[in-house]
């Protein structure tokens, strides 16, 4: 395995067979206390942490040019995201923050979702029904979106779209 | 001229049957566009006049379009613009916008404005005095189906109406009170009371809009949230709001009256003399003596024989072009400030109820 980028720091060895280089830390609370724990790959995958190590590229250099990559890549797509019916270019919004017309809340979806749940705590629209608050997707429909969203890590949206569920349950029981 | 159709002595949606020491008034507006055009910023030029006739053809065959008037923005003098922004019936945004802009206007007991091609196609607002937040939503709906029902809005199941701004779709309503917050500024409270504020999702401006000073203690306090709520589920949150608000401000008096009851009825007194003797009256100086005089009032300070409430259209009907408009010639700015204090202290000694204290 591939040390370079430990070897130029001080050394730590792993904490149950303090032989290799520890590569992961593990953190435990055991009876309300925090304990570390620094383990080598070996003894990290024996313990049962392999998603832990997945998450930890083996050398830093290749973890910061997949990063900068990835970044750039962003980038790149916001400059060339556009909407089609009006073109105006996401950048325009960003600017202004005034879209050009009704199709832009479709072009830009997946870049305004944080910009719309930082300002109304919420990304889906409800409207009144008898006795609570009521998307006009289907039960089947939010529970496809609630899946995404957990699956994307949008855990605001995904609050929203549990508590809109619970709601038709309600309605339906 | 414009002001012909009004009633420039008083203002009679200001000065309701409901009145209330801290709210002037409660306003209800839904933003809304029309599918088939795009927003302000990307409209087409030649679409614009198109926009403007469809609208004005479906406001044309409501129920409560004879009750009402139509101005196109671009027919209006700007003289005549400053005096509906005065009013608080258009925004200053409409008053600069193009030529196929323009406001339906209506008012009575309460006072509707439908905006055209604002920074959305459509701004319908309807405005009470006092706190009748139940009582607008009824009639603002009323009047918002019959509209409705002629005209296709854009519309998505994710964001619900889709407006120019993203701070206002979903519902694309806002509500929004003007307050006298007197005791909240002297008690030095701001800071927290904004704060409060945020965690109701409620914003605050200055008595003329965004970027406007506080003038007279006068603020807008707004909701800033119209996704993932339904229009009765805001109407319950601002409903809370203005509690809050009442509460807060209250308090502070409490407090002010408690900690330098003094000092506060050296002030009032003091405004009282100004408003008997002075000569000359800014508009800026005037909203301030307002304000003080009508803390006295609620404070008990000041004895309204009986009558609790202080008439707040005065705070608008001090503005120039609304002073202007009584008069046959046009004044200097001088000869204005000269005439603002005798339309006040005229004010006050015809109000049976003021002369104790202004003979
Ligand atoms: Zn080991
Ligand atoms: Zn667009």
């Amino acid at each position: 395995m591939d040390n370079a980028g430990n070897s130029k720091k001080e050394r730590v060895l792993c904490q149950k067979c303090h032989k290799n280089p520890a590569q992961i830390t593990v953190i435990q609370v055991i009876g309300g206390q925090k304990t570390e724990l620094k383990l080598c790959e070996k003894c990290a995958q024996k313990a049962g942490y392999e998603d832990q190590l997945r998450q930890f590229p083996q050398n830093e250099e290749g973890m910061i040019s997949e990063l900068l990559s990835k970044l750039n890549e962003e980038v790149e797509k916001e400059q060339n995201l556009f909407c089609p019916n009006c073109g105006l270019t996401f950048l325009e919004f960003k600017s202004a923050l005034k879209f050009g017309c009704a199709n832009c809340y479709e072009a830009f979806e997946k870049k305004i979702v944080p910009m719309l749940s930082k300002i109304h705590h919420a990304t889906w629209h409800v409207r009144r029904k008898p006795g609570g608050e009521q998307s006009s997707l289907t039960l089947k429909e939010l529970e496809n979106k609630l899946e995404q969203a957990v699956k994307d890590e949008r855990f605001e949206e995904a609050a929203q779209l549990r508590d809109l569920i619970k709601e038709q349950k309600n309605d339906l029981g | 001229m414009i002001w012909d159709n009004y009633n420039n002595e008083s203002i009679p949606w200001l000065r309701g049957p409901v009145q209330d020491s801290i709210f002037l008034s409660t306003r209800i507006r839904f933003a809304r566009n029309l599918t088939g055009y795009n927003f302000k910023s990307r409209i087409y030029p030649s679409d614009l006049e198109q926009l403007y006739k469809t609208i004005k053809k479906a406001l044309e065959n409501t129920s409560f379009y004879s009750l009402g008037k139509l101005y196109q923005t671009s027919r209006l003098l700007s003289f005549e613009k400053k005096y509906l922004i005065e009013r608080h019936l258009i925004s200053s945004d409409l008053s600069r916008a193009g030529k196929y802009s323009g406001a339906f206007i209506y008012e009575s007991d309460s006072a509707l404005s439908i905006l055209i091609n604002e920074e959305d196609h459509l701004r319908i607002s309807q405005v009470f005095s006092s706190t009748q937040l139940e009582d607008c939503y009824i009639k603002l709906s009323k009047l918002y189906q019959e509209l409705a029902g002629k005209l296709d809005y854009a519309y998505s199941s994710r964001w619900g109406y889709l407006t120019a701004c993203p701070t206002n779709c979903g519902t694309g309503m806002r509500v929004s009170f003007l307050c006298h917050l007197p005791g909240i500024v002297s008690a030095d409270e701001f800071e927290g009371f904004q704060k409060g504020l945020t965690a109701m999702d409620l914003s605050l401006r200055g008595f003329y809009g965004e970027g406007s000073q506080a003038y007279g203690n006068i603020f807008q306090i707004y909701s800033n949230k119209s996704l993932g709520l339904s229009e009765k589920a805001l109407l319950k949150s601002t409903g809370q709001g203005l509690e809050f608000i009442r509460e807060k401000e209250f308090e502070a008096r409490e407090k002010l009256k408690s900690k330098s009851f003094f000092q506060l009825e050296d002030a009032v007194w003091r405004t009282v003399g100004i408003i008997k003797y002075a000569r000359a009256i800014s508009s800026t100086d005037a909203l301030r003596f307002l304000s003080t005089l009508w803390l006295g009032y609620s404070l008990g300070i000041l004895n309204s024989s009986g009558h609790k409430s202080f008439p707040p259209d005065l705070f608008i009907l001090v503005q120039p072009v609304h002073l202007q408009l009584l008069l046959e010639e046009p004044l200097s700015a001088r000869e204005m400030d000269v005439f603002r204090a005798q339309f006040i202290r005229k004010q006050f000694r015809d109000e049976t109820w003021y002369r104790e204290q202004f003979d």
